[in-house]
């Protein structure tokens, strides 16, 4: 369960989506998320991109990360 | 059906009541059928290697037994068993080593006996089963150790070929007569290999040097890697 403070709203995701959000440091890239999560699981590389990015997407349309043109991962919002 | 639907569980743990508790509880499982038990490590490769079970639970307590090498003994013996690593707690050092020596998946003591059942049958599928707490941590832990070898061979890439023939004996644990006598120079030569090798590493001896680039799987292939 994620909490916006500003919005005060309550996020439900499942384990990978909250293991996600806890790498969008502002320091980590999407593709280290991606090799690492194949590296673990042995899914395809493609699947997990496709993935991966789609989770990023949806965690940034519930404002629950930021991008920033430096941090190609986002972070999470103070 | 090509495929036997019945999962054969080797078990390991030191505790003779564990495991009979767990043994009555699994074979109530249409699916599950626990073939062997073993109380030690040692034990726990014999039985694998003969029973070729498809998964086996094993205590990360046993890994003492043979300094940790365990989970890789048994993968090399039985190479399609898929390995369920059960430890005291969520340990993320345990965790990491375990999935590192081939481990498919790790449950605590701690977790409900119905997430082990559930685990069991994951591994089975193919899949890897981490407890959801520890996910974040561990894809952390594996994006810095990434970092941390792609650090390594950046430095290694600094080296010429000949230095890199010096690094991986030095790894081995050549001493510089031995070098020189493998690549057929003089001991002199091979010293100052070394010494060229460990300035450009950034370490001060042939110890951190070895420990630098760590496990053997990164020196497959360190020769040819670069000019």
């Amino acid at each position: 369960m994620l909490h916006d403070p500003e919005s005060e709203e309550l996020h439900f995701v499942n384990a990978t989506a909250a293991a996600i959000w806890e790498l969008c440091d502002g320091d980590t890239e999407e593709s280290e998320m991606v090799d690492a999560i194949c590296q673990l699981t042995g899914m395809p590389h493609d699947v997990v991109e496709e993935d991966v990015s789609t989770l990023l997407r949806d965690l940034d349309a519930a404002g629950l990360i930021t991008w920033s043109e430096e941090t190609p991962a986002g972070a999470a919002p103070p | 059906m090509d495929q036997d639907p019945i999962i054969r569980i080797l078990l390991a743990d030191r505790e003779p009541l564990f495991r009979e508790a767990i043994r009555m509880v699994l074979d109530h499982e249409p699916d599950l059928l626990v073939v062997a038990e073993a109380a030690k490590g040692c034990g726990a490769v014999a039985l694998a290697e003969e029973l070729l079970p498809d998964v086996a639970i094993l205590a990360a307590d046993l890994f003492d037994c043979d300094g940790g090498g365990l989970v890789g003994m048994i993968g090399d013996r039985a190479p399609a068993c898929r390995i369920l690593v059960l430890a005291p707690a969520e340990d993320q050092n345990v965790l990491l080593a375990a999935l590192e020596s081939g481990a498919a998946g790790f449950v605590t003591r701690t977790s409900p006996l119905n997430d082990l059942i559930l685990a069991i049958r994951a591994v089975h599928r193919g899949e890897a089963m981490v407890p959801p707490a520890m996910l974040g941590p561990l894809l952390a832990a594996l994006i810095r150790r990434r970092r941390e070898q792609a650090a390594v061979l950046q430095r290694i890439s600094m080296l010429t070929r000949r230095e890199r023939e010096v690094l991986v004996l030095v790894r081995r644990g050549a001493d510089s007569r031995t070098i020189a006598d493998e690549l057929v120079i003089s001991p002199e030569t091979a010293r100052t290999h070394v010494q060229n090798v460990l300035t450009k590493l950034g370490v001060h001896s042939r110890i951190e040097a070895a420990a630098l680039i760590g496990p053997d799987d990164l020196l497959d292939g360190l020769v040819e890697m670069g000019p």
